[in-house]
């Protein structure tokens, strides 16, 4: 297999063979991230050619001393963001003032052997600014002022969106459980 | 595995999303192939990839164009020509473009050579003249939202956004520019419209002429 730093350089280079090695290493990874904070398969795709053609355009920026991967993966959740930025008014949106009913507290004991697949299954039920915050915090490990800066959403939105968005998910496991059973 | 967080539900979807990966979709390697060698972006300009979309586009173009400039007429009768290589030298007064350079790979991409008299401008991308900003060029260089000619710099506004803001600053007009291309590139203008653009045939230069709608925006 060549060397990531070969292929680095060669992408530096413009060199289409360079750039076909490159997304065949890393377009399933980064595909997996477009998937977890898009609304469908069609914005995920979107996300991911724009996000590509972002590393390769600016690959010639990118400095050896940080890890390669964080580096396209950052790439690729920001243009996640603005993507969800340019579509927000067709997303999910509340504010920390709403309605706090949401009390379906399942318990902390419901991490049992989920697969990747029913965890994405439930992550992908959220509405879109959950998902966004939730990725953000969770996955990616974003703090609130970071997320509220990125989505240009106040502190306690995002920290309001979290919480909510934890509890859509665990009454989205309780549901997967109830028909594993 | 180090922990993050100290909540064991968040930690759970942090652990099992962890390298989560999905097969992309057959086409998304060959648009992001073809994005990437045409230079990107949906308004790229590409000469074969002339359809009915670009074709409307310009005509669009002219058309807003000519709108523009009868309303100018209208209130300064200064501004009445259309000819951008005749007086006004504070606009854009002609961009040759020279296409088909034969080391090029690619057909959509060539050589650009700007004639301009002026450079205290920015040229409003949303212009057709926008797509051929972004072709390779030999005689200048495009690095992100300037053209190197010289030791001169243009800055050409690609950020939709930047428009906006800089309305208060800045005067816009329509103005028609000419763009150069060596004669054998007559075939490759299939589309009608494009054909209509064509102003002059210089067979002992071997070029043709287009006049294409741009618009340009003046620094105050």
């Amino acid at each position: 297999m060549t060397d990531l730093r070969e292929i680095i350089d060669g992408c530096k280079r413009n060199k289409g063979k360079y750039q076909d090695m490159l997304y065949a290493r890393y377009s399933k990874m980064l595909y997996g991230t477009c998937l977890r904070y898009t609304r469908n398969s069609f914005d995920a795709e979107d996300v991911l050619q724009e996000g590509f053609v972002k590393i390769f355009k600016n690959i010639g920026m990118y400095s050896q001393d940080k890890p390669f991967e964080g580096w396209i993966r950052k790439i690729m959740i920001n243009t996640a963001i603005t993507h969800y930025r340019k579509h927000l008014k067709h997303a999910y949106h509340d504010d920390v003032t709403e309605s706090h009913d949401l009390s379906a507290d399942l318990g902390p004991d419901q991490h049992c052997d989920y697969t990747k697949e029913e965890l994405m299954a439930a992550i992908n039920k959220l509405p879109s600014g959950y998902k966004m915050v939730f990725n953000m915090y969770v996955i990616e490990g974003y703090k609130h002022k970071e997320i509220a800066d990125a989505l240009s959403i106040d502190i306690n939105t995002s920290k309001s969106q979290l919480s909510r968005a934890k509890k859509h998910l665990q009454r989205e496991l309780a549901e997967m459980s109830k028909v594993n059973l | 595995m180090m922990k993050r967080h100290d909540d064991p539900f968040f930690e759970m979807f942090r652990e099992g999303l962890q390298g989560y990966e999905a097969t992309p979709p057959a086409g998304a390697h060959a648009a992001i192939k073809s994005k990437v060698a045409k230079g990107g972006g949906f308004f790229h300009f590409s000469w074969n990839r002339l359809n009915v979309y670009y074709a409307s586009l310009m005509v669009g173009a002219g058309l807003a164009a000519m709108f523009v400039l009868n309303n100018e007429q209208a209130t300064t009768p200064m501004q009445t020509a259309m000819m951008p290589e005749v007086g006004n030298n504070h606009v854009l007064h002609a961009v040759q473009v020279r296409l088909a350079d034969a080391n090029q790979q690619n057909d959509s991409e060539g050589e650009l050579v700007f004639t301009m008299e002026d450079f205290s401008f920015e040229v409003d991308t949303y212009s057709m003249l926008s797509h051929v900003y972004q072709m390779p060029s030999c005689g200048g260089t495009i690095d992100n939202s300037q053209i190197q000619l010289g030791d001169q710099l243009v800055s050409v506004n690609t950020a939709t956004e930047h428009q906006e803001a800089k309305a208060e600053e800045t005067t816009e007009m329509q103005k028609m520019a000419k763009v150069q291309l060596p004669i054998d590139w007559t075939d490759r203008l299939k589309s009608p419209n494009m054909n209509d653009l064509i102003t002059q045939l210089d067979s002992d230069s071997e070029t043709i002429f287009l006049k294409v709608p741009v618009k340009v925006t003046v620094e105050n």
